[in-house]
């Protein structure tokens, strides 16, 4: 079966997509006319308007697309990649590394020089992980990945768990475990700015990958057979995990953890794109700058008093979705 | 000028040796069958011919130009391999399964499933009724002529097959082995690991017999299918039905026979 479809699927999730920034940018707290907003951001007038569009509610809405796309590609990227459905962004560390730079940033008191040395330490623990990571994993292959991954994944969280274990501040401590939780909460375009280079970049390199994905559907030898090279320094798994791991890192630095979206959103979607790896990337990116989008109206829907944490929500509403893969796949197999 | 030469080659894997010494090469236009018992080294020569693994002595031309030089696109639309099939078969559709052939020339999509070589290869399998069916809903046969119909798809001159016959009933492997043959007709090379002697008779153009990673006999069937020859390579004694041998019984040996 060809898929025409998985074109007309794209374009129909980025009109979602689409639909669901415009709603981002018209819908908050505030009365304002978010058309406005953005007539006074294009003249360069300053307004309450385009204050609250510009420097609230973009930056939040572009950072849901492009912190639930990177999510979403690399989650599919991965699993493709690893034959694994099972696979999530988190499995290459990366991630854990981010949180801790940011948690080490808390602890050590620098987040009072400006509230850019929050997602800054992410990043700089990201890249860390990033280069742990290809240096750990050198010529080896997926097993080798992903043991690693473990490895570094375990070692950051129990890093994490000291950090936390030796604030003494109490409030402090509820900061980090906040941060944690992940959100999109007063983030600004200097957040933008520094998830969108690392993002753009890996999530260039992930695409690149695709064929050699397709490839591997048929096993490592077929793929090596048809002219892709797997292994070392030029190689497809080399590329994809440092895409995956500069993306992800990039996202995580500024938003904390978000779980679930990797995971879930390539699952729903691989049946509509005729299980073909390649044909997964695109509309998984636009699945899961969907599902933040959605996320992060919904958090700022419920008014319960507190803030829900956006990774709350991803893991509470990803969570049954998966239960529900479970179920019709145990239907199938049975 | 051969085709794909093979030089002196010794592969070993974890310090075991495989592969000890072998020398082939490979001409256009006929099947070469490639057996042996479980162990002698059939599956590692055929990865070396691809390039897929490395070796401690010796080299492959293709064309006349050193694999381990060669460009790795230049080879893989040279050279197609079919591994043998293991694991669970993926949910794509056998169409665009067999359209993944393509990939060696960049080809991807519709132009890929409209080119003439997958067209070719689907109507050679007989699956051109199946294309729009997963591939994990079909029957092992089906499967495996779909993996054939996946490496013809590639349109190379040099096909080097991992027992294809392996898993199928006598209808599924007599019709894979026609189609190899009518490929070779084409004017390819086909290499083919075989564990059935009486395909390998009636199929091959030329068999090889390994054993223990060394080639014991390189000819024509009746020249390489003696009896002395299978009882040293196998261990069993073989009943003749016209010109095919039928591995009869096994015979007891000690380790200095081979």
């Amino acid at each position: 079966m060809t898929h025409p479809s998985s074109r007309g699927l794209s374009v129909m999730l980025a009109a979602v997509m689409v639909v669901l920034l415009g709603f981002a940018l018209w819908h908050g707290e505030s009365e304002i006319s978010a058309w406005h907003g953005l007539c006074d951001i294009m003249a360069g007038r300053s307004s309450v308007a385009a204050t609250i569009v510009g420097q609230l509610r973009l930056p939040r809405a572009l950072l849901a697309v492009v912190i639930g796309g990177v999510l979403g590609c690399s989650g599919a990227a991965l699993q493709g990649y690893l034959r694994n459905p099972l696979a999530d962004p988190g499995v290459l560390g990366v991630s854990s590394g981010a949180a801790l730079g940011a948690v080490c940033v808390f602890y050590t008191g620098l987040l009072r020089l400006s509230v850019v040395m929050l997602p800054l330490g992410g990043l700089i623990g990201a890249l860390i992980a990033v280069m742990l990571l290809v240096g750990l994993v050198g010529r080896g292959g997926a097993v080798v990945l992903l043991l690693a991954g473990a490895a570094l994944s375990s070692l950051f969280a129990a890093l994490t768990a000291l950090t936390l274990n030796l604030v003494q501040n109490p409030y402090a401590s509820f900061e980090i475990a906040h941060w944690l939780m992940g959100s999109l909460t007063d983030r600004t375009f200097q957040h933008v700015l520094i998830c969108l280079p690392g993002s753009v970049v890996g999530l260039v390199l992930v695409a690149s990958t695709g064929r050699a994905l397709d490839a591997l559907v048929l096993g490592e030898d077929v793929a090596r057979s048809m002219g892709f090279i797997l292994h070392g320094w030029r190689g497809v798994q080399t590329r994809l995990v440092l895409g995956v791991a500069l993306a992800v890192g990039s996202c995580t630095a500024v938003s904390g953890a978000i779980g679930f979206v990797g995971l879930v959103i390539p699952h729903l979607l691989r049946p509509l794109t005729g299980y073909q790896p390649s044909r997964l990337l695109v509309p998984s990116f636009l699945g899961g700058a969907i599902m933040l989008l959605v996320a992060d109206d919904a958090v700022r829907a419920f008014n319960w008093g507190v803030e829900l944490q956006i990774g709350v929500l991803t893991a509470l509403a990803g969570a049954p979705l998966f239960l529900y893969r479970v179920v019709t796949l145990r239907r199938s197999t049975l | 000028m051969s085709l794909l030469t093979l030089e002196g080659i010794r592969v070993s894997l974890e310090g075991r040796s495989v592969i000890e010494r072998a020398d082939l090469a490979i001409e256009p236009g006929a099947v070469v069958g490639l057996l042996g018992p479980n162990g002698a080294g059939k599956s590692s020569l055929l990865r070396v011919a691809c390039g897929l693994q490395r070796v401690d002595a010796g080299a492959v031309r293709l064309e006349g130009q050193d694999l381990s030089t060669a460009q790795s696109r230049w080879k893989a639309r040279r050279m197609a391999f079919m591994p043998q099939e293991g694991g669970a078969p993926p949910r794509m559709g056998l169409g665009d399964l067999v359209a993944l052939g393509r990939l060696p020339w960049g080809e991807t999509g519709q132009t890929a499933r409209q080119h003439a070589a997958v067209r070719f290869a689907l109507s050679a399998t007989g699956l051109v009724d199946l294309a729009d069916r997963p591939a994990s809903s079909l029957s092992g046969g089906e499967r495996a002529r779909m993996f054939l119909a996946r490496t013809l798809a590639v349109d190379a001159r040099v096909i080097l097959v991992d027992e294809p016959v392996a898993a199928l009933d006598p209808a599924h492997a007599l019709s894979v082995m026609r189609i190899l043959r009518d490929v070779a007709a084409q004017g390819r090379a086909v290499v083919v690991v075989l564990h059935d002697l009486t395909l390998a008779a009636r199929f091959c153009d030329r068999l090889v017999l390994m054993t223990r990673g060394r080639i014991l006999a390189d000819g024509r069937p009746d020249e390489v299918l003696t009896d002395e020859r299978i009882a040293r390579a196998y261990h069993v004694r073989a009943r003749w039905l016209g010109e095919t041998p039928v591995p009869w019984e096994i015979i007891a040996h000690s380790d200095e026979d081979a």
